[in-house]
């Protein structure tokens, strides 16, 4: 089988793994206060649009332009 | 997390760090930031005296249109030197490190600053800095100007991997020092102490901090990508391969202009201390002293394409900036005329530190002028690179940062040492550097206005009349410093006692003995009241409201 | 007259073992807040590569140059879904920590750094098959720069974490007390979310 298949597979059901327990922690401290809590949520919803790019990759959606011009 | 300020390192029984005991550890390894800003105080004056010995070379060598002092590879070292040693290693550690670590926690009614042993680190990475820089006119110096632009730095030799090295090890200290400061305002104010209430001084260190926490990075950066070219050949900067000049332009300048607002803010804070304790007025428009400090800061990382106007960037780039530069002169306006509003019907003390502050209203003001005219695009493609722009940037550097600074030094020094400074000396040294500042700098923008360039070693004969002039007046200018060493070594030996407070200010670092003790305050005062309401009762708690405010000098 | 301050009696410094719980959330949030500023600060000096990257695109007619290829996206998300992932386990470490399971935090660190040095596995191996260098192209330049620069963040993360892990071993976190532990998390998130901008950056955009 074709390596990239196999890195799309891979990589689109990591995200979706990845994503979905970066959400679950997300939902979890929304409700807590504290500075420490305060910058882990602005990470961890920077992480969930991290797992939202590599599952476009995954599905072939961005990332299949070898050139871009402009 | 849960507290916006300390409880716990306030208490009477909690010292932040045991006294020393080693000569080792009490001076040279020292955590006290009293002895960190002295030590400070010292290696960066060391380097403004070195950084002055290179301007006084080239000086020398333009007494003559084609004199034969400096070769023009020597002439370009010199420059280089004098710009890099006055920015970095002189003037940003001597505003910074020096008055921000030996006045700033004092002012705020701290113990120490938030992380004392970081703050010994910060000192040590200055001295090794010094010694790499100065390492490398053994190796090929650099030569292209404090700048460095390339592709004229990459040419020369290996001189420009040991710049990079020592402004970046500098500059680590420099941001750990912004960390901590910024750390220790907010978290470590006394009580009662708001925002609004701290002393101007300590709003000029915090906005400094955020400044220099942004900038020095960024700079950071520009010297790492400069490094990368230089040693292994990566072609940001080689048009050939696609790369492009004018990005170190704007990778240095994003971080260099906010740094001539490093150099200055401090020394609003200094000027803004010393006007109402010399004027014994409250000083007028606190708020709008503070504010505009801010607002200076937040425009000073929007201006910083105004130095590269004749590097082609086109009308719809140019434009913005200079209109934003232009921006600048109105908060610096408000403070230059609440500082004039405080004098109007005072019944001025005109000591050596208040005359220093009036040369540097009067300089200053002429230099932001100047500032203003060079923001202007037309003005600027005609001005760029002539000495009309040394002229400037030595009105506010030297007659604004130096000024300012000198009036620190007169003004902090009975509080550092105890002693007393010779206010005759001290008067002598005032209207000497005042005279011989304007004889050197002022005719630089005639020159500069009839076109003669900038970082050449030899000139048309045209000019050579004003140029030796020049040239003597900046040779007497170095002599008037010597007078100030004079009044440092007599005040040492012989200085009458100062006493807790000679000039009957009202800020928290008055209320102690001089010197302060190591723990600087048994009690941590709280506060009731901005420290600048001359003729009312002192806003602080017992016992510190007892302290005299009466001029004894 | 002024207020003599007379010495104060000599402290015991600052050890963690010696502090009481107040003292300690004191200290703690003093450093909490210099960490913050380091990260802020540390940030700066990616954003301005990453300037000088999207400045050096716009100079150039077409990006990536003629000749140069940029990474293989396909790994490239598997390597950052990798990093992502050791995210989470590093979250779940601290979660573990703070709930006294300490054989859980343990585990989940070290699955975090087997996951972090997988990671820099990834980034040498792309390092080697890419069809760039360093000082051939500009994409080269911005690519192997700001890569390295992240990549040794990662190698410092990975040390960090190991050292952590060593220190907690030998008892010096607790769920009161383990500052160290989530200045160490949250550097890692620090180096995660950096990578969600490259990935973008050099894969993607």
């Amino acid at each position: 089988m074709d390596t990239a298949y196999i890195a799309d597979t891979i990589g689109a059901i990591g995200a979706i793994v990845v994503g979905f327990f970066a959400i679950r922690f997300l939902r979890k401290e929304w409700k807590l206060k504290g500075a420490d809590i305060g910058v882990t949520k602005v990470m961890l919803t920077l992480l969930v649009i991290g797992c939202v790019e590599a599952l476009l990759v995954g599905l072939r959606i961005v990332g299949q332009t070898p050139l871009s011009t402009h | 997390m849960s507290t916006d300020t300390i409880e716990i390192l306030r208490r009477a029984d909690k010292p932040i760090h045991p006294a020393p005991e080693s000569f080792i550890k009490k001076y040279i390894f020292s955590v006290d930031h009293k002895v960190v800003g002295i030590q400070y105080f010292i290696v960066s004056g060391l380097m403004i005296l070195l950084s002055g010995l290179f301007a006084e070379a080239i000086r020398v060598q333009l007494t003559g249109p084609h004199n034969t002092f400096l070769t023009p590879q020597q002439f370009d070292e010199a420059f280089t030197f004098h710009g890099t040693l006055m920015v970095w290693f002189g003037a940003i550690p001597l505003v910074t490190g020096a008055f921000g670590n030996f006045v700033m926690p004092l002012q705020i009614g701290a113990r120490d600053v938030a992380f004392p042993w970081l703050n010994m680190f910060s000192f040590w990475t200055f001295p090794p800095a010094v010694l790499i820089l100065l390492s490398s006119l053994a190796f090929g110096a650099p030569n292209a100007g404090w700048t460095e632009y390339p592709p004229v730095s990459l040419q020369a030799g290996v001189g420009i991997v040991f710049w990079t090295t020592a402004v970046f090890t500098v500059g680590i200290g420099a941001t750990l020092t912004a960390l901590n400061f910024l750390t220790t305002v907010i978290k470590m104010r006394a009580p009662g102490m708001t925002f609004t209430r701290m002393p101007l001084f300590v709003w000029a260190s915090a906005v400094t901090a955020v400044l220099s926490l942004v900038a020095t990075t960024a700079l950071a950066s520009a010297l790492g990508s400069l490094f990368l070219s230089h040693v292994f050949n990566v072609p940001f900067y080689d048009p050939t391969r696609g790369g492009t000049v004018v990005l170190f332009q704007h990778m240095f300048w994003f971080y260099s202009h906010p740094a001539v607002y490093i150099l200055i803010i401090p020394v609003f804070g200094i000027v803004s201390e010393i006007i109402p304790t010399f004027a014994r007025k409250p000083i007028f428009g606190y708020k709008l002293i503070a504010y505009s400090t801010v607002s200076i800061a937040l425009l000073s990382f929007m201006v910083w394409a105004h130095h590269m106007f004749t590097s082609g960037l086109g009308p719809w780039v140019t434009m913005p900036f200079m209109i934003l530069s232009m921006l600048i002169a109105v908060p610096t306006g408000i403070k230059i005329f609440s500082w004039t509003a405080t004098l109007f019907g005072s019944n001025l003390r005109l000591t050596t530190a208040m005359l220093f502050v009036l040369g540097f209203l009067s300089t200053f003001t002429i230099g932001g002028i100047t500032g203003v005219m060079l923001a202007s695009v037309p003005v600027d493609w005609h001005e760029h690179a002539t000495y009309f722009l040394v002229a400037h940037i030595h009105y506010v550097l030297f007659g604004g940062t130096l000024m300012g600074v000198l009036g620190g030094i007169y003004y902090w020094w009975p509080k550092v040492t105890g002693r007393l400074m010779s206010e005759k000396l001290g008067k002598w040294h005032f209207w000497l550097t005042f005279i011989f500042f304007n004889a050197t700098f002022l005719p630089m923008h005639f020159v500069g206005l009839l076109g003669m360039p900038r970082r050449v070693a030899y000139y048309d004969p045209a000019f050579h009349g004003l140029n030796l002039f020049i040239s003597i007046s900046a040779f007497l200018l170095a002599g008037a410093f010597l007078l100030l060493f004079a009044n440092a070594f007599w005040s040492l030996k012989k200085g009458p006692a100062a006493g807790p407070n000679p000039w009957g200010a009202r800020t928290l670092e008055w209320m102690i003995s001089s010197p302060p003790p190591h723990y600087n305050f048994k009690e941590i005062p709280e506060v009731y009241a901005t420290p600048y309401g001359y003729g009312e009762p002192l806003p602080y708690s017992a016992p510190y409201d007892q302290v005299s405010t009466t001029p004894t000098y | 007259m002024a207020v003599q301050t007379e010495a104060l009696g000599h402290g015991h410094g600052y050890g963690h073992e010696a502090m009481t719980q107040e003292e300690y959330v004191e200290q703690r949030d003093l450093r909490f807040l210099g960490f913050l500023l380091f990260l802020f600060t540390d940030s700066i000096f990616f954003t301005a590569y990453i300037f000088a990257a999207l400045y050096l695109r716009s100079a150039a007619p077409v990006w990536p140059p003629v000749g140069v290829e940029r990474p293989d996206v396909n790994l490239g998300a598997v390597n950052a879904i990798i990093l992502f992932g050791s995210g989470i386990t590093a979250h779940y470490a601290m979660h573990r920590l703070k709930e006294s399971r300490f054989i859980g935090y343990v585990w989940f660190t070290i699955v975090t750094i087997i996951l972090g040095s997988l990671f820099l596995g990834g980034q040498a191996y792309e390092y080697a098959h890419i069809h760039a260098t360093w000082s051939g192209s500009t994409f080269g330049a911005a690519f192997f720069t700001l890569t390295g620069l992240h990549g040794f963040h990662v190698l410092v993360g990975v040390v960090y974490l190991i050292v952590t892990l060593l220190q907690s071993v030998a008892g010096k976190y607790t769920p009161e007390r383990h500052f160290g532990l989530t200045a160490a998390t949250l550097y890692w998130h620090f180096v995660d979310v950096i990578w969600v901008v490259l990935f973008f950056l050099f894969y993607i955009y």
